[in-house]
């Protein structure tokens, strides 16, 4: 009798053990690769930030030289202090989704300006902001990686039962505007 | 009053359940590595942010060594030297050397310091049974250089594995900054993370490290049974 007890509270013990073992394990997991997210994020707001900082100066270099082209320099302007008051996510997003399409309009018109193309400080900027573009795409790849890692996770067995207790939901990718997909479209149908 | 015979058992219960754990916290460790590796997105070199990363590239030298038997340049190289001994290989003699490199990708390269790192390579092996003074002269210089001692006489298998110029690597390591290179240089090296090195895939190395999953678990039922069998022993 004594033996059948000592038999199944080792069996319970074991059982628990085991489960709780398990879920800590898959706990800690999900909660790296929420944190992962975050960091990610917080990457790509470093660099928005370094763009952010480049802008007025860029403004100011083809101010002299594109007098005629007032429309595209308030669209970069406005779109520089949607990016410094954003404050969600999504709204910074949206934001830096603005700054690239209006930094892609100011360097393709700067073609039509032989002058300012020639201008060293502009030259210098235009390398520095497309440098830090490329980098931004790399990082919004990554970002998109990590919320795709993330999305899987908490989406298979047995991990989403962990993730429902945490109240974990799937994120949003980083997405091109309609736009973008217009610009893209329009090249293919030719 | 439990016999001789029982005693003896138990004992060995007791020591199936201690390796049974060593392969349960082993095995638990190593579901812990591949999960970090496969929820870990894949960094390029021009974006890279400081702290934890995986990396893809290839191997830019700056300077090379010889791999120890195969005599090829190489970045890195680990060898083990075995023997058989009774009834099962014996390791007489293994060893790790490695020089800093370049890794580089399509947008850029860093600088990489490979000390330390966990080393997942393909492996050449040479059989060789007979006199140790009948070894090849390759394997011959480097026994003598690196002043290893082996049996006389006897059945050896002499293992490398290197990362040759070139060669397209899986890398999970540290970026951390560099300022004996210039302010904004950063180089990979061993931090306080996992640091691993492997010239398969990603998804080939994951393979490779679940396949030995299976055993981890065996080793874990052996602990759960030799324990449930030291409890029945005990009380019956």
């Amino acid at each position: 009798m004594i033996g059948i007890t000592v038999w199944i509270g080792f069996i319970v013990s074991l059982f628990f053990v085991s489960f709780l073992i398990y879920f800590v394990t898959i706990f800690n997991g999900l909660v790296r690769l929420k944190n992962d997210i975050a960091k990610a994020w917080a990457n790509i707001d470093v660099l928005l930030k370094q763009r952010s900082d480049e802008l007025p100066k860029l403004i100011e270099s083809v101010r002299g030289y594109m007098k005629h082209e007032k429309d595209v320099l308030t669209d970069l302007t406005k779109a520089r202090s949607s990016i410094i008051s954003a404050k969600s996510m999504s709204d910074r997003a949206k934001a830096d989704n603005e700054i690239t399409g209006a930094l892609k309009t100011i360097f393709a018109v700067s073609e039509n300006y032989p002058t300012l193309k020639a201008n060293e400080n502009f030259l210098k900027l235009q390398e520095r902001i497309t440098g830090l573009e490329n980098e931004l795409a790399d990082r919004r790849e990554f970002f998109n990686d990590a919320i795709n890692n993330y999305n899987i996770r908490i989406m298979s067995f047995p991990d989403f039962l962990v993730a429902r207790m945490l109240k974990y939901t799937t994120q949003e990718m980083f997405k091109a505007t309609e736009e973008e997909k217009k610009n893209v479209n329009n090249l293919l149908s030719k | 009053m439990i016999g001789g015979d029982e005693v003896h058992f138990m004992y060995l219960c007791a020591i199936g359940f201690v390796l049974g754990l060593i392969f349960f916290f082993k095995g638990f460790h190593r579901i812990k590595i591949i999960r970090l590796i496969e929820n870990t997105p894949t960094s390029k070199i021009r974006s890279l942010a400081m702290g934890p990363c995986e990396l893809y590239g290839v191997v830019v030298p700056i300077d090379t060594i010889k791999s120890p038997f195969s005599k090829k340049n190489c970045v890195v190289y680990k060898y083990e030297i075995k023997r058989m001994g009774e009834a099962f290989w014996v390791t007489e003699k293994k060893g790790i050397k490695c020089v800093p490199f370049y890794l580089k990708d399509k947008t850029g390269k860093i600088l990489v310091n490979p000390d330390g790192a966990n080393l997942n390579l393909s492996e050449n092996s040479i059989h060789f049974y007979g006199w140790s003074s009948n070894l090849a002269e390759n394997v011959k210089s480097f026994i003598e250089e690196e002043k290893i001692e082996i049996s006389d006489f006897g059945e050896f298998e002499f293992i490398e594995g290197y990362i040759s110029p070139d060669e397209a690597i899986y890398m999970m390591g540290t970026a951390m900054p560099n300022p004996e290179n210039g302010k904004n240089s950063a180089i990979i090296a061993k931090g306080k993370n996992f640091f691993q090195i492997s010239d398969k895939s990603e998804n080939r190395m994951l393979e490779y490290m679940k396949t030995y999953q299976k055993y981890y678990l065996a080793g874990s039922l052996l602990s759960i049974v030799s324990l449930g069998l030291f409890i029945y022993m005990f009380v019956s």
